[in-house]
C-alpha cells in the first residue's frame, strides 16, 4: 500500500493528471500524509507531496456548484417554503386538479432553483430543464447557396416558440431514456424562458392553455427571478388573470435570513476544511459576511470563494466594516458591537482610517460596503473641532462658520460608487434622526431639493450629476451643526421610495389587467376610476378583496406606512432594551404579519409586505427553534 | 462549429516592453499600450484586489468576476493580466473578449458566446477558458438574461469577467453569480508614481508643475493621464504646466482660480476682467464652467461659500445644457457669486 502510493506520487510529478475526478486526488491526500510520516528524512518527496498538495487545492468548479445542497437539511431556505415547494410537488404527482404550473418567485440567490432540485431528487422525480438552444446561423448561409439547394438537403431552422412547444410535449409524452430504475414522473422546470416570449408573452400563454388541455401532461415548474425591470418581471409574464385561469401556485421566497446564511456558509467552510489545510475563516466573519450579502446565498458563497483565497485572518476585517447598518433592522446586537468598531476604528489615528478605505469591497451587492460607511460619514458628520475656524466669514454670516470638515463631500460621494440619485435618496430617508432642531432640517432638505432639480433632466444627468452630489452631500454636512457631540448610534434604512415604487408598479399593473377592455392610461385608471369604482362597492359587499377595491380605497396604502413608521420606532427603542426582549418582541409582532400574509395565492399584497419583515421573523424563528 | 471569428484583439504586448529603449519605432504606439501593465506587480491601485486575484492567477479556479469602477483605473488591464496569468500560451483559444464596440444582443449571447463556452479547448488542471465583456453596462437587459443561465451551465469549463462603470446597470442574477470587485479612482500620488516612471523610461524633459498640470487634467484617470502626457511630450519636446494646457486646450485653472478668489473678496471688476480675457481667447462656455466646477471643488475656502458657489455654478451649467452658453450667463454667474458674501442692504 505504502509503496504503491509512493510511486503513484512520483509518477504523477511529471505526469499531470488532467481528469476531473476529485475522489481520486481526496483519498491519495490520506495516503500521502502517511508517507510523509514516514519518510521525513527524504526531503524531496515532502516537498513534492506539498506541491500536489497545493494543485487539489484548487478544485474546477465553483464552491456554488461544488458545495450545492445535497438534502433539505444542507438548504438555507426556510424549512416552511419548503415544505410548502414539496406539499405541492406530493399533490401535483398524485395526480390533483389544479396542480400544475409553479410559479416560484424571489430576489436572485434565495434558493429557487435548489430547492426544487433537491426535493426532486428526494422524491426521485425526474426533473427535466429547458434550455434555450443555440440557433446557429443558418440564414447567411442559405442565402449564399441558394442557387445549389436542393430540397431536403438542409434543416431549416425552427422557431423558438416552436422548440418549446415541442419540448414541452416531448417531456409529458415519453419519460427519459437514460434515467433508470427511477419511478417518479417527469418534472418541467423552465427558467431560461426563450427571449421571443419577454416580447410577446400572450403565445406563450396560448401555448399553455393549450397545455393544461393535454391530459396526462408533466407538472410545469417556472422560476422567475424579481426584477426591477418590467419586461422579465413575473406579472408581465405570467400575468395575476392568467395564473387564476390556470390555477398557477405562486410560491414566493424571501431572501435568505442571516441565522440560515450563517448555517449554510459554515457547512461550506466545514466541507472545504475537511479537504484541505488552510485556516478558515471564522464564525464572526461567516456572520458579517452573511449580513452584507442582502440575503444571497450564492454571492455570499462566491464572495466567500473569492475572499479565502489568500488570507484568511483579513477575512473578517474585509466585512465587519460594512455590517454596520443595514441589517440593523434585522440584528441590532450584532450591529451595535460592529458601530462601536467602526467608530472605535474612524476615531483612531488617520493612518486606520485610510487603510479601511482602501479595503476592497468584495461580496456587498451594490455598494452595501461603501455606501453605509458613506452614509455614515455625511450624516454624523465629523469636524475638526480643535482647529476652529480657519476660513473667516464676512460678518453677517458669522452663523454660517463651521470647523473644517475630516472629510472631503467629493471623495465620500466618488467611493460609494453609485449614482448621485439613488445616493440623495438614501439620505433622504436617513437624514431625519441626524438633526436636532427644525431649521437644520429645513436647510438640509432645501439642499435636497437643489439637488434634484440639477437631476431633473434625464437629457444633462450625466453632467449636472456631480453637482447634485456636491450641493447634497455638502447642503447635508453644512446643515448638521450640533452633530459631532450629540452621537448615539442610528440604524440606516433603505428608503421607502423602492418598495413605493415597486407597490404602485404592481398595483397599476392589477388594475390594467382587471380594467383591460376600458381605453384609459393607468394615470386616469388609479384617480379616477378605482376611486369610483370602490365607492360605488363600498356599501354592497364586505370584504371585498378585488385590486379596485384595495386600490381605491387606498386602505392598504395606510397599513403600509403605519408598519413602517412602527418598524423604525421598534429598532430604536429596542437598543435600549435587552436584545432577548427586542428578539421576543419581534417574533411576536412578526408572527401577526406572517398570518396576514398567506403566501399560497397570487395575493401580491404578501410579496409587498417589506421582505426585511420576513427575514426577521425567519431569523428569530430560526434561533428559537 | 469553431467560432473562429472571435475577436482576438490583444495584442501580446511584451514586444512593446521591450521596445521601450529603441526609440524610432516605438514612437508611434500610444504610450496607454506601450505602458500598459502585462503582469499583476505593475497595476497601479486597488493593490488589496490586485493582490487577491495574483494568488487567484497563481492557483486557478477563479470565480466569475464583475470589475466596477470609474474609467482608467485599469479594470480591463487586471482582466487582461488575469487571462494571460492563468492560461499562458493558450491564450489566443482559451480567451474570447468582447466589447462594446462588438455585437453583443441577445443573439450573440446566445450563439457566440454559448458557442465559445461549448467548445472544447486543451487546458491544464483549474484553468478555464475565460469570456471577457468589457463595458458590460451597455449590454442590453435581454443579452444579460440570456447569459445568466449560460453562465452557471459552462461554469465547469468557462468563467465570466466582467467590467463596467457602473454595477448598477448589471442586472442582480449576474450580481449574484460573479464575485463583485470594485475599484476606486486613483489618487494622484498613484498616478504621479507611473507618470514619473515613464518620463524616467522616456527621457522627458519635465517640470514639477508640468505633472501637476497633468494630474489636474486627468483627474485620477491613467489612461488620460498618459495620453495628456504624452501628446504634451510629442508636441513641445517639454513637459511644464503651460504646454500641458495648451496641449490639452482647456481654460489655465491658475486663471480661473484668480477669479474665483476675487469671487471671494468680492471683487467683481477682477473677476469679469479675467473672465472677459477667456472668452477672447476663444474658450466655449462649457468649458470654462466645468474647469470652474473642478477648481472651486478643491480651492481652499469657507464651507458656505463652496457650497453655495457649487450650487450657482451647478444651475448654470444646467441652463447652458439646455442652451443658452452666452457670455452673459457666465458673467450672471460671476455676480451671483459675488454676492454671496455681501451682507443684504440693511433695510
Amino acid at each position: 500500500m505504502n509503496s504503491k502510493s509512493t510511486r503513484q506520487q512520483k509518477g504523477s510529478s511529471w505526469v499531470m493528471s488532467t481528469f476531473d475526478d476529485v475522489e481520486v486526488f481526496a483519498s491519495t491526500s490520506h495516503t500521502e500524509s502517511r508517507v510523509k510520516k514516514r519518510q521525513r528524512q527524504t526531503v524531496d518527496l515532502a516537498r513534492l507531496g506539498k506541491k500536489r498538495h497545493q494543485q487539489f487545492q484548487c478544485g474546477t468548479d465553483l464552491w456554488v456548484d461544488r458545495y450545492a445542497p445535497l438534502s433539505r437539511e444542507d438548504l438555507a431556505v426556510h424549512k416552511k417554503k419548503v415544505q410548502e415547494v414539496e406539499s405541492w410537488l406530493v399533490e401535483s404527482m398524485s395526480g390533483m386538479k389544479d396542480r400544475k404550473f409553479l410559479l416560484l418567485t424571489g430576489p436572485s440567490g434565495c434558493g429557487k432553483s435548489a430547492t426544487l432540485k433537491v426535493l426532486s431528487r428526494e422524491a426521485k422525480l425526474n426533473l427535466i430543464e429547458w434550455i434555450n438552444p443555440t440557433t446557429a446561423p443558418y440564414k447567411s448561409h442559405f442565402m449564399d447557396q441558394e442557387n445549389t439547394w436542393i430540397p431536403g438537403d438542409t434543416v431549416r431552422p425552427v422557431s423558438q416558440t416552436t422548440q418549446f412547444w415541442e419540448f414541452l410535449m416531448r417531456t409529458s409524452k415519453y419519460s427519459s431514456v437514460c434515467v433508470q430504475g427511477r419511478g417518479g414522473g417527469n418534472l418541467v422546470c423552465v427558467e431560461d424562458l426563450p427571449n421571443v416570449f419577454t416580447r410577446d408573452p400572450s403565445s406563450l400563454h396560448n401555448m399553455l392553455r393549450e397545455y393544461t388541455k393535454r391530459s396526462n401532461s408533466s407538472p410545469v415548474v417556472f422560476i422567475v427571478t424579481d426584477s426591477t425591470q418590467q419586461s422579465s418581471s413575473a406579472k408581465h409574464l405570467l400575468p395575476p388573470d392568467l395564473q387564476q385561469e390556470l390555477s398557477f401556485v405562486n410560491i414566493v421566497f424571501n431572501p435568505i435570513a442571516s441565522g440560515l446564511m450563517v448555517k449554510a456558509l459554515s457547512r461550506v467552510v466545514s466541507l472545504e476544511g475537511s479537504r484541505t489545510t488552510t485556516p478558515l475563516p471564522t464564525k464572526d466573519a461567516l456572520t458579517s459576511l452573511a449580513n452584507t450579502s442582502g440575503g444571497d446565498v450564492r454571492s455570499a458563497i462566491n464572495a466567500l470563494q473569492f475572499a479565502t483565497k489568500k488570507d484568511v485572518y483579513g477575512l473578517e476585517e474585509l466585512f465587519t466594516e460594512s455590517s454596520t447598518s443595514r441589517q440593523g433592522k434585522k440584528s441590532v446586537s450584532r450591529s451595535k458591537s460592529n458601530s462601536r468598531t467602526l467608530s472605535n476604528k474612524s476615531g483612531s489615528s488617520q493612518s486606520g482610517v485610510d487603510r479601511t478605505e482602501n479595503q476592497v469591497a468584495i461580496g456587498g451587492k451594490d455598494g452595501s460596503l461603501f455606501l453605509f460607511r458613506a452614509l455614515g460619514k455625511v450624516l454624523y458628520c465629523k469636524r475638526n473641532k480643535e482647529k476652529g475656524i480657519t476660513e473667516p466669514l464676512p460678518k453677517h454670516l458669522h452663523t454660517q462658520e463651521r470647523p473644517p470638515l475630516q472629510e472631503n463631500p467629493e471623495n465620500i460621494y466618488d467611493k460609494t460608487s453609485m449614482g448621485a440619485a439613488s445616493f440623495s435618496l438614501f439620505l433622504h430617508q436617513n437624514c431625519l434622526a441626524f438633526f436636532s432642531d427644525i431649521e437644520s432640517v429645513a436647510e438640509a432638505v432645501t439642499h435636497l431639493t437643489h439637488g434634484d432639480v440639477l437631476m431633473a433632466e434625464w437629457l444633462d444627468r450625466q453632467v449636472l450629476e456631480d453637482y447634485a452630489a456636491s450641493v447634497t452631500v455638502r447642503g447635508m454636512m453644512h446643515a448638521n451643526e450640533n452633530m459631532s457631540s450629540g452621537g448615539g448610534w442610528r440604524p440606516f434604512l433603505r428608503p421607502q421610495w423602492y418598495s413605493v415604487i415597486k407597490e404602485s408598479q404592481q398595483n397599476t399593473c392589477l388594475l390594467k389587467s382587471e380594467h383591460r377592455m376600458e381605453p384609459l392610461t393607468s394615470e386616469e385608471l388609479t384617480t379616477v376610476l378605482a376611486p369610483m369604482k370602490a365607492k360605488i362597492l363600498q356599501g354592497k359587499k364586505k370584504g371585498n378583496t378585488s385590486p379596485t377595491f384595495r386600490i381605491g380605497l387606498f386602505s392598504e396604502v395606510q397599513r403600509q406606512t403605519r408598519c413602517e413608521r412602527l418598524d423604525e420606532l421598534d429598532v430604536n427603542t429596542s437598543i435600549v432594551e435587552e436584545e432577548e426582549q427586542e428578539r421576543l418582541g419581534a417574533a411576536g409582532g412578526g408572527s401577526n404579519l406572517h398570518t396576514l400574509s398567506t403566501p399560497q395565492q397570487f395575493n401580491t399584497q404578501d410579496s409587498l409586505s417589506d421582505p426585511e419583515e420576513d427575514f426577521r421573523i425567519d431569523d428569530s424563528d430560526e434561533e428559537n427553534t | 462549429m469553431a467560432d473562429t471569428e472571435a475577436p482576438m484583439d490583444t495584442d501580446p504586448p511584451k514586444t512593446y516592453t521591450q521596445a521601450t529603449t529603441s526609440g524610432s519605432k516605438s514612437a508611434h504606439i500610444p504610450w496607454i499600450e506601450k505602458y500598459r501593465p502585462t503582469i499583476f506587480p505593475e497595476i497601479v491601485g486597488n493593490e488589496e484586489t490586485v493582490a487577491r486575484l495574483e494568488v487567484f492567477a497563481k492557483q486557478g479556479n477563479v470565480p466569475n468576476i464583475i470589475i466596477a469602477g470609474p474609467p482608467g483605473v485599469g479594470k480591463t488591464t487586471t482582466i487582461l493580466c488575469l487571462a494571460r496569468s492563468l492560461l499562458g500560451s493558450s491564450y489566443k483559444e482559451a480567451v474570447m473578449e468582447l466589447n462594446a464596440s462588438n455585437e453583443r444582443g441577445i443573439d450573440v449571447v446566445r450563439n457566440k458566446v454559448k458557442m465559445f463556452a461549448q467548445q472544447k479547448v486543451t487546458l491544464p488542471r483549474g484553468r478555464h477558458k475565460i469570456i471577457v465583456l468589457d463595458e458590460a453596462d451597455s449590454m442590453t437587459d435581454g443579452a444579460q438574461q440570456a447569459l445568466r443561465r449560460t453562465m452557471e451551465l459552462y461554469s465547469n469549463t468557462t468563467r465570466f469577467a466582467l467590467a463596467c462603470n457602473s454595477s448598477e446597470k448589471i442586472i442582480e442574477p449576474i450580481q449574484s453569480r460573479c464575485a463583485m470587485l470594485r475599484y476606486s479612482k486613483l489618487s494622484d500620488a498613484q498616478v504621479l508614481t507611473k507618470l514619473l516612471e515613464v518620463c524616467k523610461k522616456e527621457d522627458l524633459s519635465y517640470t514639477d508643475s508640468g505633472l501637476e498640470a497633468v494630474l489636474f487634467t486627468a483627474q485620477g484617470d491613467m489612461r488620460q493621464a498618459l495620453n495628456n502626457l504624452q501628446s504634451t511630450a510629442q508636441g513641445f519636446g517639454h513637459v511644464s504646466s503651460e504646454n500641458v494646457f495648451k496641449v490639452c486646450d482647456e481654460p489655465h485653472p491658475i486663471l480661473i482660480k484668480d477669479m474665483i478668489q476675487h469671487c471671494i473678496t468680492p471683487n467683481f471688476d477682477e473677476a469679469y476682467k479675467i473672465l472677459a480675457h477667456l472668452w477672447k481667447l476663444g474658450y466655449a462656455a462649457e468649458d470654462i464652467i466645468s474647469i470652474i466646477f473642478r477648481v472651486t471643488k478643491n480651492i481652499n475656502m469657507a464651507e458656505f461659500l463652496k457650497l453655495e458657489f457649487i450650487k450657482e455654478t451647478g444651475y448654470t451649467h444646467m441652463r447652458m445644457v439646455r442652451g443658452t452658453s452666452s457670455l452673459l450667463q457666465l458673467s450672471g454667474l460671476l455676480a451671483r457669486l459675488c454676492s454671496k458674501s455681501i451682507a443684504a442692504p440693511a433695510s
